[in-house]
């Protein structure tokens, strides 16, 4: 690979940790200061957040991009919608979360394995090929999946048995939503993390020091298809309804999109990603609608071109450094 | 039974053409510049459009050859402008190859919208060179000439490049600056890295809308079509390997005859077998069956 990778130590953390808890506090209050729509939208958010830390995961740590993870939502969309709601069994969360998450974790291995035999463009190229198979299927397979029509009227889950509300599902979501952002920090503060960016500064260095570059590799795969997985399972729950399209590469790229907005380079990068994507497409498909595709990518397009991967974080950061520079050394006056 | 059999190669014929050149687009531009790209797949996109409309218009209800050649040529000709223009103002810039993938995906995203703008998302077609260049029996089927001429035009197409590249003094130079050359060696040599590069590009443009042009009378022009033939063109590559041109013709034959043989057996699997069989290349032979790997 011997890519260009972070190699500062990182830090463990701590400070990150206290900047989500604030965030989760506030997000725990805002249901009752916006309408019900801004809440599902921030709903959204929440659930994108941790796919898109599986894309940042792949990139910070790997430099690879991963335009696959529209498959592990279907996966645990469709687990949802067959439990839940066309072969009723349960609506019990606790069963169908777990469900979905094992799912996804048991393809992205099996994937994993065929999928990062080559690196760089051809892992991406044949993720993007993954989800056109698993989309034509479930598109195909109309008896068992419904095929374009979808599957709706996914019935909402309860906890414990006890039968979860609108509001209810929101505080679902945002405690899993921030469990796993808590475990994408600590995997990110990790020996893990060093082990990944080892293989990806120089594979030959990294096999030769006893790294297990196959085992690794894989295990970030399964990372980030656990992460879209468990999205998967409450976008379902949230929509009550899921069609083919969450299958498909243009989903699996918004994710990617998100990434690149926020910037891979921080840890805040997916957090403020995918709110600015989503917002993003808001206010798009609200004023523009038919344009929402070109005014997309070549915002994203502007965005690679000119700042490469640091995003909304990196100019912020650059910005701040730079700011701090001056105070410290302010310029002689002559 | 043997026309029964030989019935699956010539329906594959027109598939197995459009992979051949479209796969060699991307193929082409991997082996020689080294460069990642996926706007092949949308400069595919907007020569079926292209040929769609520029056929209905010109000829209306009659059909002419040599119109269509004509129209093959101009389409093809625009491809390559718009695959160097694209270079130059935008591709050149992009310094990575996960960054090359990010804008190129993204790039691929204004091609269909802007597609969808001017032609709305209904499909068009333009069956005219299918339908009234006739037919010949062959052995039992009965098989339209165009698949002849589709097929033709892609046999004539490699064996031009093939020659260009392994007989020809800028075959020669192209050959220095790929994968399996040494560029730095190449440049302090003499050879013009900068336009070996566009020229490149432009081929492969040429070779992307030329794809989309010749699969347009039979497939018409629609708004996802760019996404499968991104998928076949993909596939072809992995299971054949980057660089070789027998490579190239003979991948698209097993994935235009195992989807063709799929399509009618078991339809579900259609676009899964080729993926199958590209899991199956990966864990054999990870470069491909005829492709090598380069010391990049």
């Amino acid at each position: 690979m011997n890519a260009e990778v972070d190699k500062k130590i990182p830090s463990r953390g701590n400070s990150a940790l206290i900047t989500i808890l604030i965030l989760a506090v506030v997000a725990m209050v805002i249901p009752f200061l916006v309408s019900g729509y801004q809440r599902t939208l921030i709903q959204k958010g929440l659930l994108w957040i941790p796919a898109t830390f599986g894309v940042y995961i792949l990139y910070n740590l790997l430099r690879q991009v991963h335009f696959a993870q529209s498959i592990f939502i279907g996966l645990g969309s469709y687990v949802t919608a067959f439990l839940a709601g066309r072969y009723y069994v349960t609506n019990e969360l606790l069963i169908v979360l777990p469900a979905g998450l094992l799912l996804s974790m048991v393809v992205a291995y099996v994937l994993g394995i065929f999928l990062m035999k080559r690196t760089g463009f051809y892992f991406a190229v044949m993720g993007i090929a993954v989800t056109m198979v698993f989309w034509s299927l479930i598109y195909k397979a109309r008896e068992i999946t419904g095929g374009s029509d979808g599957i709706s009227g996914i019935k909402t889950p309860s906890l414990c048995t006890i039968q979860l509300n609108d509001l209810g599902l929101y505080y679902v979501c945002l405690i899993v939503s921030v469990a796993m952002i808590v475990l994408m920090l600590r995997i990110l503060h990790s020996g893990f993390s060093l082990q990944l960016r080892a293989i990806a500064g120089d594979l030959e260095k990294a096999e030769s020091i006893g790294i297990p570059v196959k085992s690794m590799q894989r295990i970030a795969f399964v990372i980030a298809g656990a992460s879209a997985g468990v999205t998967g399972v409450l976008l379902a729950f949230s929509y009550n309804y899921v069609d083919p399209s969450t299958f498909g590469w243009e989903y699996g790229a918004d994710f990617v999109q998100s990434a690149i907005i926020g910037g891979v380079n921080s840890f805040a990068g997916p957090i403020v990603g995918t709110f600015g994507f989503i917002n993003l497409e808001f206010w798009i498909s609200t004023w523009f609608a038919n344009l929402w595709e070109i005014i997309i990518g070549l915002t994203i397009a502007i965005i690679v071109v000119t700042v490469g991967e640091e995003g909304i974080t990196g100019i912020t950061i650059a910005l701040f450094n730079r700011i701090k520079g001056k105070l410290r050394n302010p310029p002689e006056s002559t | 039974m043997l026309s029964n059999s030989l019935s699956y190669i010539f329906n594959a014929l027109p598939i197995v053409s459009y992979i051949i050149i479209l796969s060699f687009s991307l193929n082409f531009l991997l082996y020689i510049s080294g460069r990642v790209s996926l706007t092949f797949a949308g400069i595919y996109l907007l020569g079926a459009y292209l040929t769609v409309s520029l056929g209905t218009l010109l000829s209306g209800n009659s059909f002419s050859l040599f119109l269509f050649l004509a129209i093959l040529i101009v389409v093809s000709l625009l491809g390559a402008a718009l695959s160097i223009i694209i270079y130059e103002i935008f591709e050149r810039f992009l310094k990575t190859d996960a960054h090359r993938m990010i804008a190129t995906c993204s790039l691929l995203l204004v091609f269909s919208g802007v597609i969808k703008l001017i032609w709305g998302t209904t499909s068009v077609t333009f069956s005219a060179p299918f339908l009234k260049l006739g037919m010949t029996e062959v052995f039992g089927n009965i098989v339209p000439n165009y698949y002849f001429f589709m097929f033709g035009v892609a046999l004539v197409l490699m064996l031009a490049l093939a020659y260009f590249l392994y007989e020809t003094s800028w075959g020669l130079r192209f050959r220095a600056t790929s994968l399996d050359g040494d560029r730095i060696m190449a440049q302090s040599c003499g050879v013009n890295q900068n336009l070996v590069t566009i020229i490149t590009f432009g081929i492969s443009g040429m070779l992307a809308s030329l794809a989309g042009g010749l699969y347009a009378p039979i497939a018409g022009a629609s708004y996802g079509i760019e996404s499968n033939a991104l998928l076949l063109a993909v596939l072809t590559i992995i299971i054949g390997g980057v660089g070789s041109i027998q490579g190239a013709v003979l991948t698209a034959f097993i994935i235009g005859i195992a989807g063709g043989v799929t399509a009618i057996q078991i339809p579900l699997l259609e676009l899964a077998i080729p993926f199958i069989i590209a899991c199956a290349t990966l864990m054999l032979r990870p470069y491909g069956i005829w492709g090598k790997e380069f010391k990049h």
